[in-house]
């Protein structure tokens, strides 16, 4: 809703600081004028969508929220008749080594890999932002304590962690929700961090201390809005990573467990046909691609909207 | 009758604790408010204006600066014994500050209305929006904001330099505070708009029998607006009284060579005062007095000790060697 606001008065004011032209200051017509402008910002906007992220993710995300109920074959039909067919018409994709349609259960696999990710980046997103919030608006011993935390972190692997955490939580999604939360969550911090430490010594940061404001109100009032830019930027850019990473564990059979499908899975079973059956791991592979690459355009089209306007505020 | 002052300062100080050595920003600081009194505090850049204003209000960086002597009096209770909590409540509600630059007070992500109506919501009871509304609208027309209503949605980038220092002032004056302290309100805007928001102080220190303290390092606003004036040099008041005392009748060197480096209409063509010498480094006074060194009236024990505040006629003070030894 920020966004929203932001961009469409921005675009239409002529934001570089301009107080919005000379005369615009006094013959304000009150909401006529504002919706005028917000109607012709939104305009604007579509014109800047990133149209290669959302060709990418679009399907992708359609097939993780919808994609169960259009699969042209019932994902888990074992047909051992049928089994490790090259793509054809009727099986597009063509089948794995128990007669399985690749194709549906490649849009089935969208819903494990996008929810496990989404939300491990979210839940990542919601401690590493705390977390560098209260480091640098508190400072002192409190900040050492979370950067110490944040250097032990990333000096741990990721795939070690998740074999620990499996062992002791059991293998399955929640576990590597679990994980991509415990992994990520430090690049939000030290962003945040950085952010927050410039944020605090803002003139209205002092105002709002003046005039009396609570220190969590300002903390998620003043502070948090000036800084949540730059980790939703992170966050969109580890969307990606974090799909690797569920990829990379369900690899290694530490991910979702049969009967759940994840792309992951599929190239690991996949590994003894490479040669033999190249559409067994190469489709689920280009899926990952695609929504990889999907995320980071997306990342990379979110940071330069954002970055560039927040230095002309 | 002695009326019960406002706000009385007595032996203030802060001191800053840097690598370098300890920064005496604020050195035995004492001076007084009272109701519907104008106090302009008045100094070159680092003579511990700011820091004095920060001290009252307990806002110290801290760990690197803390107040670590003195009494802060208002209403006649110390602000240094208070909590944390107590300070909170009194901030806003009864001292409030306005700060220099008018663009980097108001927060850039939410409207103007919003940011007016979190001071009315962080000091009233529980009040319903409507009633929010319409306060807000009504302290930003008492703040001269021209079609208060249709403001309220417009962001902080859309408005003026002085729109956003009288918006800021709006925001201060919600909690009805019993002091006000500006640090340096106008520096940022320019004179005709100085000129407006001067008087705006005024009219609301006047309407409102508030206490105002006026920081500034301009002689001229301090002469329009306020009665009083304490004038500090490196951390210590170096002269304080009424306005027209101390305008007419200087009491210390360093008042005198500051009227003095004013311009004045008649002084075309002529080359201006300058006093000599540099700012203190407040890291390496001067032994004695810190003037001493820059000072046209020096004597020999201005080089040696402090002088000690002496009293004049009219409830003036000024610290200078000449005074006490009756040579002016």
């Amino acid at each position: 809703m920020v966004f929203s606001i932001r961009k469409s008065d921005l675009s239409e004011r002529g934001g570089s600081g301009s107080m919005g032209g000379p005369g615009r200051d006094e013959d304000n017509i009150g909401g006529e004028w504002m919706m005028r402008g917000r109607t012709r910002g939104v305009l604007r906007l579509m014109r800047d969508l990133p149209l290669p992220a959302i060709l990418l993710l679009l399907p992708v995300s359609l097939c993780g929220v919808v994609g169960q109920f259009f699969t042209p074959h019932d994902p888990g039909a074992i047909n051992p008749g049928v089994s490790l067919r090259p793509p054809s018409w009727t099986y597009l994709f063509g089948t794995d080594y128990l007669g399985r349609d690749v194709l549906s259960r490649v849009i089935v696999g969208a819903r494990a890999s996008l929810l496990v990710s989404f939300t491990g980046v979210v839940l990542a997103g919601i401690i590493g932002v705390l977390l560098g919030l209260i480091a640098a608006y508190f400072g002192g011993r409190l900040d050492t304590l979370v950067m110490r935390l944040v250097d032990i972190q990333m000096s741990m692997p990721a795939v070690l962690l998740a074999l620990l955490l499996s062992a002791s939580l059991g293998a399955g999604l929640t576990t590597v929700i679990v994980v991509i939360a415990i992994v990520y969550w430090t690049h939000y911090t030290r962003v945040v961090r950085g952010e927050t430490l410039s944020v605090k010594q803002r003139d209205f940061v002092v105002m709002a201390r003046v005039l009396g404001c609570p220190t969590r109100r300002i903390l998620m009032k003043h502070i948090l809005p000036n800084v949540i830019d730059s980790a939703l930027v992170v966050a969109t850019l580890q969307l990606g990573t974090a799909v690797m990473l569920e990829a990379a564990l369900s690899f290694l059979g530490l991910g979702v467990q049969p009967p759940a499908v994840a792309w992951g899975k599929m190239i690991a079973e996949a590994r003894l046909y490479i040669s033999t059956a190249w559409w067994l791991p190469t489709f689920p592979g280009l899926a990952i691609v695609m929504t990889v690459l999907g995320a980071n355009l997306l990342g990379d089209w979110l940071r330069d909207k954002l970055d560039p306007k927040l230095r002309q505020i | 009758m002695v009326q019960e002052s406002l706000l009385s300062v007595e032996g203030l100080k802060t001191h800053c604790f840097t690598r370098a050595g300890v920064v005496k920003a604020v050195d035995g600081v004492s001076f007084s408010v009272n109701e519907g009194d104008a106090l302009g505090i008045v100094g070159e850049s680092g003579c511990g204006k700011t820091m004095t204003c920060a001290s009252i209000i307990r806002l110290v960086p801290q760990p690197a600066a803390r107040i670590i002597a003195g009494k802060i009096l208002f209403e006649g209770e110390d602000l240094l014994t208070k909590t944390e909590p107590e300070m909170r409540r009194i901030r806003g509600k009864e001292i409030t500050m306005i700060l220099q630059d008018p663009l980097m007070s108001l927060n850039p992500v939410y409207t103007v209305g919003n940011q007016v109506a979190e001071s009315f919501k962080l000091h009233g009871e529980k009040l319903s929006r409507s009633t929010i509304r319409r306060k807000v609208i009504e302290v930003l027309k008492r703040v001269q904001i021209p079609s208060a209503e249709h403001r309220l949605k417009d962001y902080p980038f859309q408005f003026s330099g002085g729109m956003r220092q009288r918006t800021v002032a709006a925001m201060a004056l919600a909690g009805q505070p019993r002091l006000i302290i500006a640090d340096e309100p106008t520096t940022a805007l320019d004179v005709t708009i100085q000129d407006q928001f001067l008087r705006l102080l005024k009219q609301m220190q006047q309407q409102t029998k508030m206490g105002l303290i006026l920081v500034t390092h301009d002689l001229g606003i301090v002469a329009e607006t306020c009665n009083r004036i304490v004038i500090m040099y490196a951390g210590k008041i170096v002269e304080k009284g009424a306005i027209r005392d101390v305008f007419a009748n200087p009491a210390h060197p360093y008042t005198e060579a500051l009227l003095q480096a004013l311009p004045t209409v008649g002084s075309r063509g002529r080359r201006l005062f300058q006093i000599s010498g540099e700012p203190p480094n407040l890291l390496n006074l001067p032994h004695g007095c810190s003037f001493s060194i820059r000072c046209h009236k020096v004597m020999d024990i201005c080089n040696e000790t402090y002088p000690p505040m002496v009293p004049l006629e009219g409830g003036r003070e000024a610290a200078c060697w000449r005074l006490e030894r009756g040579k002016a």
